[in-house]
């Protein structure tokens, strides 16, 4: 039986259980803002179907692993090969929307669509009426998927502003819709790992920091313990051009939503 | 009858005459047909327009323009400062009268000793001129329980770099369950795309669809990458 331990990148940081959290990048304290859902504004599963992915057998994760890393499929080489860029959500605290957002790109890429930057604040935004406050990854999904993002080349991506909401943004919107998604259950591994190795991308929100960003690759080590890479909003200066790994109790996602559908 | 007769002739003759009043006039633009020196001023003259006023103007690459005769007064000159050598595309745009269509053209412009004026840019490329059009249909949810290899052919790089060289909007992964009021924004050349290959595949997920301005296939998504790159390869060379 393989022993296979998946392979990190050289210097790559990774957070674990002894690892302290800072968000200082640069000597500069970024923003974050993930927000534990409030459950009666957003019951679960209110917009969409139940998770519905047949779940993948945990004895089966190594030999993919394995064969993802070895063939770069993973989600990080299909995002790193189609040029999308690391966006900073500087000192904002719309990181549910910027890992939202991000998850509808790579969906995007996945499906072989033309690369566009989306701006997480225009749907970030309208959300919160204009105010610089957190949320949930979900929430951003929600709106979004009914309401569409606007790109950032119309709307900039830290911009809480209501002068980029005009009738030319709210028809560009109509191009970016996310009809279907995903909910998983809070911290449940299985449905996090059964989506990452089918190259389904998944914003999450940790408690542990209080922040959300994108899991992006499923990781293993030699015990079989899983975990995963993820891709930060804090600028391309963080980690590994915006890629880290959270391993131990750090992996577990409080949030989680993954775009099914993006048209 | 006759006087039925007598009456469309009127009209007729009233048409030939009324004719050449109501032709526009065409203007007469006078640019420099040699290079222009850098550092001097490219003048433009435009004389003989009905409706100077309707003039609009741009260059292609950007170039900042002066207008140097006053609109109604006198012909319009428009000057571009000359700075460095390059090729410019003067574009023109004016009505021939307050109800007329919008007339163009085009000048080129050649300062110091640039390259030789551009091709006219197409104002509609077609994104996908050589016909050669993939789409893969799946259904999301089933890609935990595909075979590995089918899963490894939708993500291997190796396709999607193929796919890729084949221009941006050539190609396709999608869930079948999209309706026509997801596909805002989608061409008409993808949306039917779409329809054709969901009535082929009739739930036979993953399914393949691949042609070319002349041919094409439709089958189950091949099991490995040297499969699925062959099929490509067939049709977009």
């Amino acid at each position: 039986m393989s022993k296979y331990v998946s392979q990190l990148n050289p210097g790559e940081l990774v957070l674990d259980d002894s690892t302290p959290v800072t968000a200082v990048v640069n000597g500069v304290e970024m923003g974050r803002g993930y927000m534990a859902r409030d459950e009666v504004l957003d019951p679960p599963y209110s917009f969409c179907q139940p998770f519905g992915l047949a779940l993948i057998d945990p004895a089966e994760y190594r030999d993919r692993i394995e064969e993802m890393e070895r063939t770069n499929t993973r989600l990080s080489d299909i995002i790193k090969a189609a040029g999308m860029k690391t966006k900073n959500q500087q000192q904002t605290n719309y990181c549910w929307t910027f890992a939202a957002t991000a998850a509808i790109q790579v969906v995007r890429i996945i499906q072989g669509e033309p690369h566009v930057e989306l701006s997480p604040a225009s749907v970030g935004a309208p959300i919160t009426n204009y105010r610089n406050v957190g949320g949930w990854s979900t929430r951003a999904i929600e709106y979004g998927g009914v309401n569409g993002w606007v790109p950032s080349s119309m709307w900039p991506d830290t911009a809480i502003n209501r002068k980029y909401d005009t009738p030319e943004t709210q028809a560009e919107r109509a191009k970016y819709l996310c009809p279907e998604w995903w909910e998983l259950r809070p911290r449940n591994d299985q449905e996090l790992m059964t989506c990452l190795l089918s190259r389904i991308p998944v914003a999450i929100g940790q408690n542990h920091w209080s922040h959300a960003i994108l899991a992006c690759d499923p990781l293993i080590d030699a015990d079989g313990n899983t975990f995963h890479r993820d891709l930060n909003s804090w600028g391309a200066s963080y980690g590994d051009q915006g890629y880290f790994v959270q391993k131990g109790s750090k992996k577990f996602a409080d949030d989680a939503v993954a775009p099914r559908v993006v048209p | 009858m006759t006087h039925l007769f007598r009456h469309l002739w009127s009209l007729a003759l009233a048409a030939v005459v009324c004719l050449p009043l109501h032709a526009a006039a065409e203007p007469t633009i006078v640019a420099p047909t040699d290079p222009v020196p850098i550092g001097a001023f490219c003048d433009v003259t435009i004389t003989g327009m009905d409706l100077p006023q309707s003039l609009r103007w741009d260059t292609v690459p950007s170039e900042p323009v002066r207008v140097t005769a006053a609109w109604g007064t006198t012909d319009p000159v428009l000057s571009l400062p000359t700075h460095k050598s390059r090729s410019v595309a003067l574009i023109l745009m004016w009505k021939d009268s307050a109800e007329g269509d919008i007339q163009h053209r085009q000048i080129p412009l050649v300062i110091g000793s640039g390259p030789g004026p551009e091709p006219d840019p197409d104002p509609d490329p077609d994104p996908n001129p050589a016909g050669f059009r993939v789409l893969i249909l799946e259904e999301t949810a089933d890609r935990p329980s595909l075979p590995r290899g089918q899963l490894a052919v939708l993500m291997s790089p190796e396709v999607r770099t193929y796919l890729d060289s084949k221009g941006q909007d050539s190609w396709r992964l999608l869930d079948d369950d999209l309706t026509n009021q997801h596909m805002t924004g989608w061409t008409d050349g993808w949306k039917s795309t779409y329809a054709k290959a969901k009535e082929l595949a009739a739930g036979n997920l993953p399914f393949v669809m691949v042609s070319n301005s002349t041919s094409g296939e439709a089958m189950p998504l091949p099991n490995t990458v040297p499969e699925m790159l062959t099929l490509l390869k067939k049709y977009g060379g």
